[in-house]
């Protein structure tokens, strides 16, 4: 299963910081190097994310591939990495797709929640240690 | 009985036996054959490219898990992993298409499952976790998309695929995404060569909305006047509608290729075509390309009744000009001159003889 890297240099994630803003939680996760930087409460604080004005991650936090990689060699890492690099997908997808509108059929296995417009993907995440 | 068989000499005989599908027809019709690929990936696994060697075997391990319920209408199912096969083995698979030029060159584990009674391969650690390849001779797209269906659902209800309600299912190239499917068919077209307008009418095609490419697919060459047209578009429209538009491409230049056969036919070139075919047939050394030219020059000879022959027998002839066909017979490794002369030779003394001309 996927080691979740940490959102800052991709490498494996010890500490897991849960950031509640607004009422809305978010999840990020982080090696033990970066927690000891001396700014890491100002990098939590942008990647934990703001909404519509949140910054594309340098890495895909599920899976630790770099956004950099997708921009020069157009794949993706896992299937996370749609949701998380989300806006810069979408933007290519439209260019290379005439219509992002799916039509096609569904797995018979999956979690409804994914079929909501717009929600993300069945990448299966394991419960959060705290 | 069904029968889950890893890289034994029996098994690997059987899959010689049966899976001539791609180019079955390929001496008598000019849609030589239909072939549905669809892309799946597992959620919880990062894609391929991007999988440590561990999680290629777990993933690899939960898809042959998946396998071994599905009900196939055929006796057996084959499953080869491909690092133990040799290079002339994973050549004469990519010669069959059962699997693509990439995937015989990766060193991650990754494996190939082959149903010969629903004509399907399925390439597992691809591109893609799952390259599921329905294959039928002629143009039978809706038969082999019927196929490839029934193995996805029976996947689809084992294993849980990466897929979102507004993208559709997600693969690792976002080109790729949406349904996952790609149709291609492969022509045989000849007669346009030959009159000069197989390149117009192919680029044609390409405006259509379908991509023109090599014998073998992305970044092959064409062999002799072999064609594979493609689907380009894989969302934005349900997969009847994908492959409907390759039909109508396809009729479009069947059409075109008929047309050419009635000109040709009319023609004075008759007398130099068949001259022509009379010295290529005594060549004694040909390279597979040069083998690919003269069968379709022979096919052409047999619509324009200068030749005669089984159609049959003679399409068995393109495979065994194949490189690893060739080497994999012999049991041992040829350099190119030697298949070069050894193509020669079968020419001579063995395809001439099956042919009245």
């Amino acid at each position: 299963m996927i080691k979740q890297p940490c959102c800052l240099c991709g490498k494996e994630s010890e500490v897991s910081v849960v950031v509640v803003r607004n009422g809305r939680k978010s999840l990020s996760r982080f090696c033990r190097e970066c927690t000891g930087s001396d700014d890491f409460p100002g990098k939590v604080e942008r990647i934990s994310g703001r909404g519509s004005r949140r910054r594309t991650p340098e890495y895909c936090p599920a899976c630790g591939y770099p956004y950099r990689d997708f921009r020069e060699y157009r794949f993706l890492g896992c299937p996370e990495c749609y949701s998380h690099f989300g806006k810069e997908v979408d933007r290519y997808l439209k260019r290379i797709h005439s219509s992002l509108f799916y039509k096609g059929k569904t797995p018979s296995r999956t979690d409804p929640d994914n079929l909501k417009k717009g929600k993300g993907l069945s990448l299966s995440r394991k419960p959060v240690e705290k | 009985m069904k029968r889950a068989a890893k890289n034994d000499a029996c098994c690997w005989e059987a899959i010689e036996r049966n899976t001539s599908w791609v180019l079955e027809r390929a001496a008598s019709a000019t849609v030589v054959s239909s072939r549905i690929r669809i892309a799946r990936n597992l959620s919880g696994f990062p894609f391929p490219h991007n999988m440590t060697f561990r999680q290629a075997i777990e993933a690899e391990n939960e898809v042959w898990r998946a396998f071994l319920g599905f009900r196939s209408s055929g006796r057996e199912i084959y499953m080869l992993e491909m690092n133990a096969l040799s290079e002339m083995e994973k050549g004469f698979l990519c010669e069959r298409h059962m699997v693509s030029r990439e995937f015989t060159r990766s060193s991650m584990p990754c494996s190939v499952a082959i149903f010969p009674g629903e004509k399907i391969s399925v390439m597992v650690n691809e591109e893609d976790h799952l390259r599921i390849q329905s294959f039928r001779p002629g143009e039978r797209l809706d038969e082999a998309l019927l196929d490839a269906d029934r193995l996805d659902d029976h996947l689809g209800g084992q294993l849980s695929y990466a897929f979102s309600g507004r993208l559709g299912f997600l693969t690792s190239c976002p080109t790729n995404i949406g349904t996952g499917l790609r149709a291609s068919v492969i022509l045989h077209v000849p007669g346009l060569d030959v009159s000069g307008r197989g390149k117009e009418v192919m680029k044609e095609a390409g405006k259509q909305g379908v991509l023109v490419r090599g014998f073998y697919g992305e970044g092959s060459r064409s062999m002799g006047s072999f064609y594979q047209v493609s689907t380009r578009e894989t969302t934005g429209k349900d997969e009847k509608e994908i492959i409907e538009n390759l039909q109508v491409v396809v009729n479009l230049t069947v059409r075109e290729e008929s047309k050419a056969l009635l000109l040709l036919s009319n023609s004075k070139e008759k007398t130099e075509m068949e001259r022509s075919l009379k010295r290529r047939l005594r060549s004694s050394s040909l390279s597979s390309y040069a083998f690919f030219s003269l069968f379709s020059r022979l096919v052409l000879a047999r619509k324009l009744g200068i030749a005669g022959f089984d159609t049959e027998k003679i399409g068995r002839f393109l495979h065994y000009a194949l490189p690893n066909h060739m080497q994999l017979k012999a049991g041992r490794k040829m350099s190119p001159e030697e298949r070069d002369e050894e193509r020669g030779r079968m020419v001579r003394e063995r395809l001439r003889r099956c042919i009245d001309v």
